[in-house]
């Protein structure tokens, strides 16, 4: 059944983008309501493969010695990534049949979106280092193209030209690993690789290697320290987008490859702490460029670099359960931010938070289902945002030194300060200006509808979600837990109270800013470094224009003259022939 | 034995460089078609006699045709624009490249043979050992089809045009 | 003996090069391409000789010849189109790469 149902996941999609790219633009509403059609026939596919869940690995067609076989496993890991990844894109695709009317290249967008989904069920469900570098690569490109999707817009361009070089960047770090797994274990099947690695049969500095190659990869794809930069940027892209790609989907995809390779590496000295400490700089610098922001989507984008942090946390703790689920709850709420935030920028034309402001009496709807959303991302009981927090931070005071529990304490009161500065000044206080807003129409009225039920209710899935983890992958070493034991491991505990102590205190700086003594010449100085990206932003800058530089002048070689090229090859030719001789033969 | 290989070497190195450098294409196309009979027999007397009848018969007939086809049809031209690599430079980097190449192949790089423990039948590992090969092999006779009716479709329209004036 | 053979292989493989730095006609091209070609075929079937692995080479050799003809056959058509279009078999007149 399994068998069936996958490739049926990953092709749907693809056909789907096929035929709508054939649809052409002529055909506006044939596009919309297609596109619509082909993303919940794969999202209605995703949650059929939710019964299959089990520890048994699919090899279709067998490619050869080389490549290993094109293999799928249907671990609980891959199979909830993809159902999330279908079920939101399916909500994003019904919400850009709104956000998106009468946009030009409208194929070009849906078709794009689509072999996006695909290519993230196949990324999380193959079993395979080739395929999933395949996928990766995709997922990149799709990344990409749609950043860019305003292409006339330069900042687009280069907002989408970073995303890919920084991403890219991560690529290279995966295809090492790829290639030195396949050296050592002659196989490039996962399964193959975290037995020989337990086993000990690959030597230790060479495991180091690949796992912080591994490392590389994943924070250049959840824009984790340093590579955090290209997240942001990527908000120039049309905003179902950024909920799909930029906040639910794609940027899980560094956390997802950390945690399926967790327990061959989880026992390289100090690769969990390294994740850890990444993790937490990362929380704590993204969460105070997310206090200063005035771009309501850019606000959006630090907390989801912070919430990334947070997850690999997790994993540097040692508990891929709580990454996981904590991976759940953020994409359930983050999308539906993302996608109120889309509505509200739809109908009021603009995205800076200071032009906003009383919005909340013009349009109810949206203004609650944010508030659900933005209450789950501080961690309000008994959204599913704080279950899945106080599970990270349960695992980190139990796993890790203390100090590192403080600052995440910390942390909290920032991701706490943040939401509610954010929420108050789109939604309360006096309107800064006379924007005219109208509440969501029905299209973008179901999808928001349909997300704040699941933050409000997706924790109560915790038992099954973590029974499946631990069954199907019984290397990883996942607790089997129910709810009732999540409930009251939580609320006897004293941390959580302390935690909760936190979120209040955040909320308080926020209402007695004006008494605090805040404006001194640190918070100033804080603050312009805050809107500097702590210097970071120069130095990925320096990275694309240096790459970009590079590139144009290479350009100039290619003559695309044949002559031309094959003296190259025979210049390189020689060039090898010398290494070789040199090479002591 | 070896004066046929020495013989039959020489042979096809003057006529690949004939093939090369001769002026006009069908002159070149008939030095073609001597290499390739050329190979052929060197791959015979190296001992594998079916893959030198594969080769003369698709090497040195039907390529041969299609290119004295296809010259028939284009007829020949004279290039008299510059070169970007002047010919001293073209020689002497073929031959310093592939001096080197061959030098290490002599001297130092011979292949020598490996103990096979058993020595598949043909026909099994080329159904079922190469089995990638064979598909390839598919895709690409298909794609020979799509070439060879590009090929004709010119004389064929240009064949109706005549027709429908008449 | 095998020196001769690979004396001809290299020399078959060199010729094919120097002629596609040097030419510029894309039948020439072409009969480069199926030069260099028998080369290889050759240095297959030799190194299968040598190596004991008479069979294996064979069926490499298959392949090399259909993949060879092929690129004949696509190359010779390719190159009608391209007078038909152009009035020219000159490779380096027709290419519009920005430069």
């Amino acid at each position: 059944m399994a068998g069936i149902l996958i490739p049926f996941l990953i092709f749907t999609p693809w056909l789907t983008a096929i035929l709508v790219w054939f649809i052409s633009d002529k055909h506006e509403e044939g596009l919309h309501q297609f596109a619509s059609a082909g993303a919940i026939l794969s999202a209605i596919l995703s949650l059929l493969l939710l019964s299959q869940i089990g520890d048994s690995t699919i090899s279709f067609a067998k490619i050869g010695p080389l490549f290993g076989n094109l293999s799928f496993s249907t671990d609980a890991l891959g199979i909830i990534l993809a159902c999330i990844a279908n079920c939101i894109g399916s909500l994003t695709v019904i919400f850009s049949a709104e956000y998106m009317k009468h946009e030009k290249s409208l194929a070009r967008y849906y078709s794009m979106v689509l072999l996006f989904i695909g290519a993230m069920s196949g990324l999380v469900l193959t079993a395979n280092i080739f395929m999933i570098f395949f996928f990766w690569e995709i997922t990149a490109l799709c990344s990409y193209q749609l950043i860019s999707f305003y292409n006339d817009d330069p900042n687009a361009v280069r907002g989408g030209l970073k995303a890919l070089f920084i991403t890219q960047f991560g690529g290279i770090g995966l295809m090492v690993a790829g290639l030195l797994i396949f050296g050592y274990t002659n196989s490039f099947e996962i399964g193959r690789f975290i037995q020989a690695a337990q086993g000990g049969e690959i030597p230790a500095n060479v495991l180091g290697i690949i796992g912080f190659t591994l490392i590389i990869a994943a924070t250049a794809k959840s824009a984790q320290f340093p590579f955090f930069t290209w997240l942001p940027d990527a908000m120039e892209a049309p905003t179902p987008v950024s909920a799909l790609i930029h906040a639910a989907t794609m940027v899980n995809a560094g956390v997802y490859l950390l945690c399926r390779f967790f327990p061959a590496l989880e026992a390289i000295p100090g690769w969990k702490m390294t994740i850890l400490i990444l993790g937490l700089i990362t929380i704590l610098i993204s969460s105070l460029m997310a206090i200063f922001a005035t771009d309501l989507k850019r606000v959006l984008a630090y907390s989801t670099v912070s919430q990334l942090g947070y997850m690999f946390a997790a994993i540097g703790a040692g508990s891929v359960l709580a990454c996981q689920f904590h991976l759940l709850s953020h994409a359930i709420f983050k999308a539906l931010l993302f996608l109120c935030a889309g509505a509200i920028i739809h109908s009021c034309g603009t995205r800076d938070m200071y032009k906003m402001g009383g919005f909340f009496k013009k349009i109810p709807f949206i203004s609650v289902t944010f508030i659900i959303g933005s209450l789950a991302l501080a961690g309000i009981p008994i959204l599913n945002g704080f279950w899945s927090k106080e599970l990270i931070l349960e695992s980190i005071h139990s796993g890790t030194p203390i100090i590192i529990y403080i600052l995440m304490l910390f942390s909290v009161i920032l991701t706490a300060l943040y939401t509610i500065r954010c929420v108050w000044l789109v939604f309360f206080g006096e309107p800064r200006s006379d924007l005219h807003v109208h509440d969501a129409p029905f299209l973008m009225a179901l999808p928001l509808g349909i997300l704040s039920l699941g933050t409000i209710t997706s924790w109560l899935v915790f038992e099954p979600f973590s029974r499946s983890l631990s069954n199907s992958l019984p290397l990883y070493g996942i607790p089997k837990e129910t709810l009732s034991e999540l409930v009251s491991k939580i609320f006897w505990d004293p941390y959580t109270f302390l935690a909760l102590g936190m979120v209040a205190i955040g909320i308080l700086v926020w209402f007695l800013r004006n008494k605090l003594p805040l404006h001194n010449s640190i918070t100033r100085k804080i603050e312009s470094i805050s809107l500097n990206s702590f210097g970071f932003e120069a130095i990925n800058n320096g990275v694309v224009n240096g790459i970009n530089a590079a590139s144009e002048a290479i350009r100039n070689i290619q003559t695309g003259s044949l002559n031309w090229n094959i003296f190259g090859m025979l210049i390189g030719l020689i060039c090898i022939l010398i290494a070789l001789m040199i090479g002591g033969l | 034995m070896p004066l046929v290989y020495f013989l039959v070497v020489a042979a096809l190195i003057y006529s690949a460089h004939k093939a090369t450098r001769v002026k006009g294409l069908l002159n070149a196309a008939l030095w073609l078609a001597g290499t390739s009979c050329l190979t052929s027999i060197l791959v015979y007397i190296l001992g594998s006699p079916g893959l030198a009848v594969i080769e003369l018969s698709v090497g040195a007939g039907l390529v041969t045709v299609l290119f004295v086809f296809a010259i028939s049809i284009i007829g020949d031209e004279k290039i008299t624009s510059d070169v970007f690599v002047p010919h001293w430079l073209a020689i002497s980097i073929s031959v310093v490249s592939f001096g080197m190449l061959a030098y290490f192949l002599i001297a130092q790089h011979m292949p020598s043979a490996q103990s096979v423990t058993t020595s598949p039948i043909f026909s099994d590992l080329f159904w079922e050992g190469r089995k990638i090969d064979i598909y390839l092999q598919g895709a690409l006779f298909i794609s020979g089809i799509l070439g060879i009716l590009l090929l004709i479709a010119p004389a064929v329209s240009k064949r109706i045009k005549e027709g429908k004036n008449k | 003996m095998n020196t001769l053979v690979i004396i001809a292989i290299v020399s078959l493989i060199a010729i094919g090069f120097y002629c596609l730095i040097i030419t510029r006609n894309i039948l020439k091209i072409i009969v480069a391409l199926q030069v260099l070609v028998k080369g290889a075929m050759i240095a297959m079937i030799l190194a299968g000789k040598l190596t004991d692995q008479m069979e294996l080479a064979q069926s490499m050799a298959i392949t090399i010849i259909v993949a060879d003809t092929i690129v004949a056959v696509i190359g010779l058509a390719m190159s009608i189109q391209l007078r038909e279009k152009t009035g020219t078999c000159d490779i380096h007149s027709i290419s519009k790469l920005k430069r």
